[in-house]
Order: C-alpha cells, then sequence, then structure tokens
C-alpha cells in the first residue's frame, strides 16, 4: 500500500469565533478520485484552500506526497505547489493573457524551455482538454464558460502534476459540456495517472467520476466512502444530503 | 512534475538511441538540446529503445514524439521499442490527438499602412463614441431635470462628499503652496522695480482667474476622474451594468446624471476653497519676504480682483468639472472583459481628462481676450 498523497489529521480551523474544522481527518490515496461534498457553509472550499496552501489551518497536520505541509517556508512551499495543479471555480484565467500565454504561463516562471517549446506544451494541453486551436488567440472574455473551464484544466495541467485540484468544474456547464469535462478527467487520469479531488455537488459527476466520497458536515468528514455505500449510510448529515429524489433515482443502479 | 528520478539522457549508439532515466519536465531542460541535436540523413534506420525510461510526463512524451516527427520529416525509418506498459496509452494518446504540428497559427500581423490606420480610426472611432456618450448624458440631464424627484439625489451628495468634501484638504494644501511659490517668484522680481505691493495683485488675479479652477480640477480629475472609470470598468466586467439595463434602469441615470451634477458644484466650491488658499500662501510668503502686512496685502488682493474677474475663473470650474465627470464615466464604459481593460482605461480617463481641461482653459483665455474682458 503505497503513501497516501493527502493525509490530513484532526485538522482544526476558525475564523474569528465560527469553528469550521474542527477536529478534521482525510485520507487521499494515490491515483483515486475523491470528491468532497458537503451543504453551503460547510468548509470545502476552505479546506480546499487549506490543501493548496492558500489558508493556514489553526491546528492539526496536512501532509501532501508524504511531507508535512503547514508552515512551510515560502520556498518549499513553491516546490510543493509545483507538484499540484488547480482549476479554480471560475477558471481565475488572467484576463490580460491569451488562452496560450495563460497555459503558457507556469512555464514562463518556473522552467527555461525556449519560448517554442513552451508554446508546443501549452497548445498540446489545449488539445488535451479539447479546446480548438483557434481559441489559443482569443481572450478569456471571448470564451464561453465550458471554453473557460478547459482552458483553466489546461494550465493546471501544463506543469504535468501528480494531484489535481478542481473546485465544482463542471458547475455552470450545460449537461452536454459537463458530460464531456466527466469524460476527459477519466481520460487524463488514465493517460496521466492523476490523483484528484474535487468539489462539486454535481450528482452525475460524483456518479461517474468519483471513486470515493467524502461528506463534510458538523466540522469533520462524517463518511469517506463509494457513493453506492453512502447512499445507505445512517448519517444524519449523509442522509440529507442523499436523501433527495435526484440521489434516490441513483439507488437502483447500486 | 512527477517523482524525481535519475537525470533523463540518451544513450547512443550506431543505429539504436536509448532514452533513459526519468522524462519529466524537471529534466526536459537539460536534456532538450542533446534532443535538438539529432539529426538523420533519408533512408537511414533508427530504433528509439525506451525501455531504460524510468518515469515519463506528458512533456517528456512529447519530446520524444516530436523528435520523432521531426527525424522522419528528415527522411530517417524510424521505429520505437521497448515501450514500458505504463506508458503505452500516453504515447498513443499524444500521437492521436497531436497529429500534425503543434505550432498554433501566429498572430495576423497589420502592414505599414494597416498599422498607421488602425490607430487614426480607432482615435476617430473613439471621439465619435465620446460625442454620442456627452450627448445621451446631456438628453438624460435635460429629461431629470424638469422631474427632479428622478434624480438619485443620495448617490449625488454621497458624491459630492467624497469627490468634494473629502477632497478640501489636499486642494487646500497645494493651492497654499502654490500662493507661496507665486509670491516667492513675484517678490523677487518686482522688488528690483519697487513695486512690491503689486506681488499681491499678481498672486490674487492668477489665482482667481487661473490657478485656483485648474490646480482643483487637476486634482479632482486624479482623484476622482480615475475612480469614475474604475467604478464602472468594474461594474461593466461584473455584468452590473448589464443588469442595470435589463432591470429598466439607464445606467446614465444613476451613474453618469448624480456624477456630472455632483461635480458641477463640487468642483467650483473647490476652486473658491483652493483660491482663498493660494491668497493665503501669497500672504505669509510676502509677510516674511517683504515689509508687507497682512490687512495690506488683503485690501490689495480686494481692489485688484473684481468681481467680473471671479466669476470669469470661478465660472470656468463647472465646464472642467462636466469634462472630468464625462471623460472618467465615459471610459469607464468603454471596458471590455479583463481587469487590465480597467486599469488602462482607468490612467486614459486622469491623461485625457487633465489634457482636455487645459485646452479648455486656453481655449477660455482665447476667448476672453477676443472678448477683450
Amino acid at each position: 500500500m503505497q503513501a497516501p498523497v493527502i493525509e490530513i489529521r484532526d485538522l482544526v480551523t476558525r475564523f474569528g469565533s465560527h469553528v469550521v474544522h474542527d477536529g478534521l481527518s482525510l485520507e487521499v490515496r494515490r491515483g483515486e478520485v475523491l470528491a468532497l461534498v458537503g451543504g453551503s457553509g460547510s468548509g470545502k472550499t476552505t479546506l480546499l484552500r487549506e490543501m493548496i496552501l492558500l489558508t493556514r489551518p489553526e491546528r492539526g497536520s496536512l501532509r501532501l506526497f508524504g511531507q508535512e505541509a503547514t508552515g512551510l517556508d515560502e520556498a518549499r512551499a513553491r516546490a510543493l505547489r509545483r507538484r499540484f495543479g488547480v482549476l479554480f471555480q471560475h477558471g481565475a484565467l488572467f484576463s490580460g493573457l491569451t488562452v496560450l500565454e495563460n497555459v503558457a504561463w507556469p512555464l514562463v516562471e518556473h522552467t527555461r524551455l525556449p519560448a517554442a517549446v513552451r508554446e508546443e506544451m501549452a497548445a498540446l494541453r489545449l488539445r488535451m482538454v479539447g479546446l480548438d486551436p483557434e481559441a489559443a488567440r482569443l481572450r478569456p472574455s471571448a470564451l464561453s464558460g465550458g471554453m473557460i473551464k478547459r482552458a483553466a484544466l489546461a494550465r493546471a495541467l501544463v506543469m504535468d502534476p501528480e494531484l489535481l485540484f478542481l473546485d465544482e468544474p463542471t458547475s455552470g456547464l450545460d449537461p452536454a459540456s459537463a458530460d464531456a469535462f466527466d469524460s476527459l478527467l477519466l481520460d487524463l487520469r488514465r493517460w496521466l495517472g492523476l490523483t484528484v479531488v474535487m468539489i462539486t455537488h454535481d450528482l452525475d459527476s460524483l456518479w461517474r467520476v468519483a471513486d470515493r466520497v467524502a461528506v463534510l458536515a458538523e466540522g469533520r468528514i462524517v463518511a469517506v466512502a463509494p457513493l453506492c455505500e453512502l447512499l445507505h449510510h445512517e448519517h444524519p448529515a449523509v442522509r440529507a444530503y442523499f436523501e433527495g429524489p435526484r440521489a434516490r433515482r441513483r439507488i437502483g443502479e447500486c | 512534475m512527477t517523482e524525481q528520478g535519475p537525470a533523463p539522457g540518451l544513450e547512443r549508439g550506431q543505429d539504436r538511441i536509448r532514452f533513459v532515466g526519468a522524462w519529466t519536465l524537471a529534466g526536459a531542460e537539460a536534456c532538450l538540446p542533446e534532443l535538438e541535436a539529432l539529426s538523420s540523413r533519408p533512408g537511414r534506420r533508427l530504433v528509439f529503445d525506451l525501455s531504460g525510461i524510468t518515469a515519463l510526463d506528458t512533456t517528456g512524451a512529447w519530446l520524444i514524439v516530436r523528435t520523432e516527427r521531426r527525424l522522419r520529416a528528415q527522411g530517417a525509418r524510424l521505429a520505437r521499442e521497448g515501450v514500458p506498459e505504463r506508458y503505452r496509452t500516453l504515447f498513443h494518446e499524444l500521437e492521436q490527438r497531436a497529429p500534425g504540428s503543434l505550432r498554433p497559427p501566429p498572430p495576423v500581423r497589420d502592414g505599414l499602412l494597416a498599422a498607421l490606420g488602425r490607430p487614426i480610426v480607432k482615435g476617430f472611432d473613439e471621439l465619435f463614441a465620446f460625442l454620442a456618450f456627452t450627448g445621451e448624458a446631456f438628453v438624460q440631464l435635460a429629461r431629470l431635470l424638469p422631474r427632479p424627484q428622478r434624480i438619485r439625489w443620495r448617490a449625488l451628495f454621497a458624491d459630492m462628499e467624497q469627490a468634494g468634501a473629502r477632497a478640501l484638504g489636499i486642494v487646500g494644501l497645494l493651492s497654499f503652496l502654490m500662493g507661496v511659490v507665486i509670491a516667492y517668484q513675484a517678490a523677487v522680481q518686482l522688488r528690483l522695480y519697487g513695486a512690491d505691493l503689486y506681488v499681491a495683485d499678481l498672486v490674487g488675479l492668477s489665482m482667481v482667474r487661473e490657478l485656483g479652477p485648474l490646480l482643483a480640477a487637476i486634482i479632482v480629475a486624479g482623484r476622482t476622474g480615475s475612480a469614475y472609470a474604475a467604478q464602472i470598468g468594474t461594474m461593466k466586467v461584473n455584468e452590473e451594468i448589464d443588469a442595470l439595463r435589463t432591470l429598466g434602469v439607464s445606467p446614465l441615470d444613476v451613474l453618469v446624471v448624480p456624477k456630472m451634477l455632483s461635480l458641477a458644484v463640487s468642483l467650483p466650491l473647490l476652486a473658491v476653497f483652493g483660491i482663498v488658499a493660494g491668497v493665503c500662501g501669497g500672504m505669509v510668503m510676502t509677510g516674511l519676504l517683504l515689509d508687507l502686512s497682512a490687512g495690506v496685502f488683503l485690501d490689495r488682493v480686494a481692489d485688484a480682483v473684481s468681481l467680473r474677474s471671479f466669476l470669469l475663473g470661478v465660472g470656468k470650474a463647472p465646464v472642467f468639472a462636466l469634462i472630468i465627470a464625462l471623460i472618467g464615466c465615459f471610459q469607464g464604459f468603454r471596458v471590455e472583459g479583463s481587469a487590465a481593460s480597467v486599469g488602462r482605461h482607468t490612467t486614459l480617463a486622469v491623461v485625457q481628462s487633465i489634457f482636455l481641461v487645459i485646452v479648455a482653459d486656453a481655449q477660455f483665455s482665447v476667448f476672453f481676450s477676443w472678448l477683450g474682458i
């Protein structure tokens, strides 16, 4: 059994007097797709921000790739950040750059590859996420929502990360685009052996892509299991989440 | 960035090139020159032996694939051997997804004529757009004035506080200093002719006729015109402007008209305040340099500055105010899409409004001298 890619122990996060995480523990295994679900305000995004080293937890341990990641100095944090990619909810493409420049940007910052090779690398990622080469010269403001997500995914992939964080990758996409995005994710995992942590509310996406689902409630992970098992889980928060008719419909498929 | 391994390298045999080590992004810089140095002649048989690879990511795989393609284009007959099982899909997908060259089409560059013509056409476009915007704003203003209950008074007063009251400090200080500077220069020159007393005339008239309103306008353009452009520009990026339109509210009503009115009132008041501060500055400096008491100085200023001069001076301020408000709002509405665009148009708003304020001031001078007042 390989060491987990992410290992969180007894994490505590507080904003003022508001306790977000209260002794949260979670493990993410190498090569799996772990979905993080939970009601609004349950601290999913905060947890994600802690995992990508943007927010510091108050207490507890967070290990990335087997290395303690809390309280790192800037140089070590930077080295660690190079090993994962992040897709933000709204893409967060740099609006002043073209799509191609956006995707090539991490290479410009972190490597000394010649410009022609960098452009090829960026263009390759755009092909991999299925974006038209014509879109490469456009600015993000000229793209549709689905194209922005794809371009942002290409940027997240350009450094060949081992670990990918996705914040609501299919939100705001039409069903066809969301399906395509799910397939893309599965393909990428197959080719690149990625480990993926994603926040999502999209049940179809949970169903198709996630190996395991972690339910966040009351400041902890109350359950981590494959979706089918969760549908029969006893915890009230899990039941509340999967009680609705949308989720019930899936039971028959388990 | 996959796990680190031994550095990537090539073992070159007769017809066989063995790839060893970790072919990942981390080592790409190091092995790129070696790959680029490979060349072939037509008909040569070559084998790429990948069995020695310990790690491979998309970057490494692509470097290998593009080298193969380059050598094939030179006529080599190339085969790939010993690909570790777990990397087969990656190679397969790369070849599927990126069949041809990846070089995206280069951006279209303008010829000389186009490069010359485009900015000119753009300039005229902007000019016409500004004229249209100004016209629209005044039509909207004219529509609202007979129905004052529909003017957004709250926004107007909030803006007057922000643009007017809060600028008092900086306008007062700078005008005071300007008064000091003018008094000093005037005193040095006029003392030579024994015309000490006329320092007061000079300070008073130049502050009232020119510097008071102009200084206030320049400060407000930098402080408030930029804020208008940035505010409206950011609202445009966030689609708030579209939301207003959809809700059946004219953005001009909500955003532009209150700003025009508030500046048209605040700027003349600021100008008066600046004039007073400037005269004070002149008075203090004259008191220090020449033997001229404050009372005498102020008497002299009161004699020199007629009501007409005062009105002509301060009367320019509302015009400056409209220029600043219109340019600021106009540039805000010109913002498109990106954060960089907000920055660009904010800069443009300040530069253009200061430019136009000074041009307008010069026109006033020509006009007044023509009228002989």
